[in-house]
């Protein structure tokens, strides 16, 4: 199962890419949660971002303080060449079934 | 949106678990979330969600992934590698401070010993029984009474065994055991004081004692057969087969030795030398007590035993139970003087168990435990004490080490396992010790406490096994203040400063375990002193006559007036007179005297029978 992805990871994986340089916990959170309208936990997506991070889908690295944080540091996330690759793989896959089941899609609607 | 801040508890809760791992973007994620919220709704509600937030993360994944590498150049884990350096390093500075070392393996030893005899003793007593193939099935009935404080006894009326057996239909065997048999017993001339019992002819069935000669099935069939001890054997007849040899009991007849019994294990509850049936009993025309009538039911005379069926329901020692108190409700209901009520009591709880009268053998209850292994502790602790002050005064040797171990990434935990694993090799070592004292005052404590007869302290398998357990747990007891004290010093102050690393935590404690363990040694000074003085007092006491060259000798059923006349040729003997008891020592007879004022009026009074001459002769 080598590059399998799951839908969350694939929805936090293109957040990323969306905010580009300002993806940090809090961010990524608010753009899930308002594009898609369902609210996710901040653990489980930190326990995401770990595994992508593990996966070797994105790298991070520590921001400046800031005030409306205690002072603290946010973590930044960006995506790898790996990321990018397993991102474009997920698409190559998703827009060859929906190139085969256009017509009973069709169909249906 | 100043002032308000986070739920300080749960920062502290994120603090404390996540302890020094990288988790500084995740505590500004939600702490920055908190702020955003308090714009959105009420300060309440944005504190409920902080708490989520904080729950959310401390059991995620990402949280426990950062604790496992927290620290690239450390290793919180324990490998195997690292003990054996732990060892290594424990004995090196073992036999480096060798003076340290005696004196704390001493300390420890002597406090220890005592701890092994209490280890022993309890395993012993726990095995109590153990050895009877139906010991889950084996129940005793015991009578609570109205007399004697509501004591308990052993024992229970006659005609209790034989209702259960004719009106109970649950119950495989009704044993019944009369200890009256204690006195004589007389072959070939030679008159030897033993002790047995009358028991029902099934007994051998129900308790596992095994035979060596005989059938277990007929050994007691006829009344005037008779089992006897492998030990009574020989005490009887030496070297020469028991087997039909008629035994003579003075007042209960001739009895033939129909079996001979593997010798009793230590463990049993019930020790004896002879066995005769019941009947024997029954048809002996001095016994006529033991005829059962509905007047018997205020005498409690004999031990009943019962055996329950190999698959009895659960609930069936309950329903005897009922039935017990059906029977007692209907015998006692017009006698006032005397009631009684009875209950089962399970073989396991026998021994060791509460404390009843009339015990059968003897008893070993909970409480006397619970004093020994107080005073055991007593022991125990000043000797881990002991050792923790010596150990932490002795940091300075070792502060440089522990400095060094925590610079180059040694955690608290794998330094406080260091110096436990170094008191656990001490409390071995005083564990070896403690054994040669345990085996040194074994013989001396044995006699003490109880008939040595009756004890085994043998230590088995199982026993030094707890004893390996028990060293260990010391060695936790002990070590746990210097290895706390030992894992908190500061890796620089322990680095840089010669004279002093004292961390003022560990003096507090240092001085509190000083405290105590004085206090608890000084007590002990103390309480022997008392001890030996009220010894010599009661030594010394003048009771108003001559103790000395007066010998008291129970005579344990033996014939008074042979005794006279034997003891009497005797020329150093100058006199002899009896009693009915031996004076002070045992519970004398009661009389009750009418008072000279009015008729009605009755007083008791103890009472002691004697010959003319006891007077004079002391």
């Amino acid at each position: 199962m080598i590059g399998y992805m799951g839908e969350f990871e694939e929805l936090v994986l293109l957040t990323i890419a969306v905010l580009n340089e300002s993806a940090y916990g809090v961010s990524i959170k608010e753009d899930i949660e308002q594009r898609t309208d369902r609210s996710i936990s901040i653990g489980s997506l930190h326990s995401t971002i770990t595994r992508l991070e593990e996966k070797g889908f994105i790298t991070s690295w520590l921001g400046d303080p800031t005030q409306e944080r205690g002072g603290r540091r946010k973590r930044y996330f960006q995506l790898t060449n790996q990321g990018k690759v397993a991102l474009r793989n997920v698409k190559t896959l998703r827009d060859e079934l929906w190139n085969l089941s256009k017509v009973t899609l069709a169909f249906s609607a | 949106m100043k002032g308000i801040e986070p739920p300080r508890l749960a920062q502290k809760i994120f603090e404390w678990f996540c302890s020094d791992a990288a988790v500084e973007d995740l505590r500004g994620d939600i702490e920055e979330l908190f702020y955003v919220n308090l714009g959105k709704m009420s300060v309440r509600k944005a504190k409920s969600l902080y708490w989520l937030h904080t729950l959310s993360l401390v059991t995620s994944y990402a949280v426990r992934k950062r604790k496992r590498r927290k620290n690239k150049f450390s290793s919180t884990e324990y490998t195997m590698d690292m003990l054996k350096s732990y060892f290594l390093i424990a004995t090196r500075s073992l036999a480096k401070h060798k003076f340290f070392t005696i004196i704390n393996v001493l300390g420890l030893a002597t406090g220890m010993s005592i701890s092994l005899l209490l280890i022993t003793l309890i395993t012993f007593v726990t095995t109590y029984d153990d050895f009877h193939v139906n010991k889950d099935r084996i129940y005793r009935v015991i009578s609570k009474t109205n007399v004697l404080n509501n004591r308990e006894f052993a024992r229970t009326p006659l005609p209790l065994a034989e209702n259960l057996q004719s009106e109970y239909p649950g119950i495989e065997e009704v044993i019944r055991i009369s200890s009256d048999l204690s006195g004589e017993a007389e072959f070939d001339g030679k008159q030897i004081p033993m002790e047995g019992f009358f028991v029902d002819s099934h007994f051998l069935n129900v308790f596992s004692f095994p035979l060596l000669k005989g059938n277990i099935t007929t050994a007691l069939e006829k009344p005037q057969s008779m089992i006897i001890t492998e030990e009574g054997a020989q005490r009887m007849f030496g070297t020469e087969d028991p087997m039909g040899k008629v035994i003579n009991l003075k007042k209960f007849g001739d009895f033939e030795v129909t079996g001979v019994l593997k010798q009793l294990p230590k463990n049993s509850h019930i020790q004896f030398e002879l066995l005769v049936p019941f009947q024997a009993l029954e048809i002996s025309k001095s016994s006529q007590k033991f005829i059962a009538s509905d007047e018997k039911w205020s005498d409690l005379n004999i031990y009943t035993y019962l055996l329950l069926p190999k698959t009895f329901s659960e609930d069936e020692p309950e329903r005897i139970g009922t039935f017990l108190d059906k029977i007692a409700k209907k015998v006692y209901s017009k006698n006032s003087e005397f009631v009684a009520s009875f209950k089962l009591q399970p073989l396991s709880d026998i021994v060791p168990g509460n404390d009843l009268a009339l015990e059968i053998g003897q008893s070993w209850d909970t409480l006397s435990f619970i004093v020994f292994g107080i005073l055991t502790l007593l022991i125990l602790l000043p000797a881990c004490f002991n050792y923790a002050n010596i150990s932490i005064s002795r940091a300075l040797k070792r502060s440089k080490e522990i400095g060094l171990r925590k610079v180059v990434g040694g955690q608290r935990n794998q330094i406080f396992l260091q110096f436990i694993l170094e008191t656990v090799i001490v409390t071995l070592l005083a564990l070896g010790l403690a054994y040669v004292f345990f085996v040194i005052i074994r013989n001396e404590f044995i006699p003490v406490v109880v008939d040595s007869l009756i004890l085994d302290l043998t230590p088995r398998a199982i026993t030094i096994l707890y004893f390996v357990g028990f060293a260990i747990f010391v060695g936790f007891v002990a070590g746990a203040v210097p290895a706390l004290f030992f894992a908190k010093l500061n890796p620089i102050q322990a680095l840089k400063s010669k004279s002093s690393s004292k961390a003022s935590g560990g003096s507090m404690i240092r001085k509190a375990l000083i405290v105590g363990q004085f206090a608890l040694s000084l007590g002990f000074i103390m309480a022997v002193t008392i001890t030996i003085k009220q010894h010599a007092a009661t030594l010394n006491y003048n009771f108003g006559f001559d103790q000395e060259n007066i010998l008291d000798v129970e005579l344990q059923g033996v014939d008074p007036n042979i005794f006279r006349n034997e003891f009497s040729k005797l020329s150093s003997v100058q006199s002899i007179s009896m009693s009915s008891n031996i004076m002070g020592a045992s519970n004398p007879t009661r009389v009750w005297i009418q008072k000279p004022e009015g008729k009605d009026s009755t007083d008791v009074c103890k009472c002691l029978l004697i010959t003319t001459t006891y007077l004079t002769s002391i």
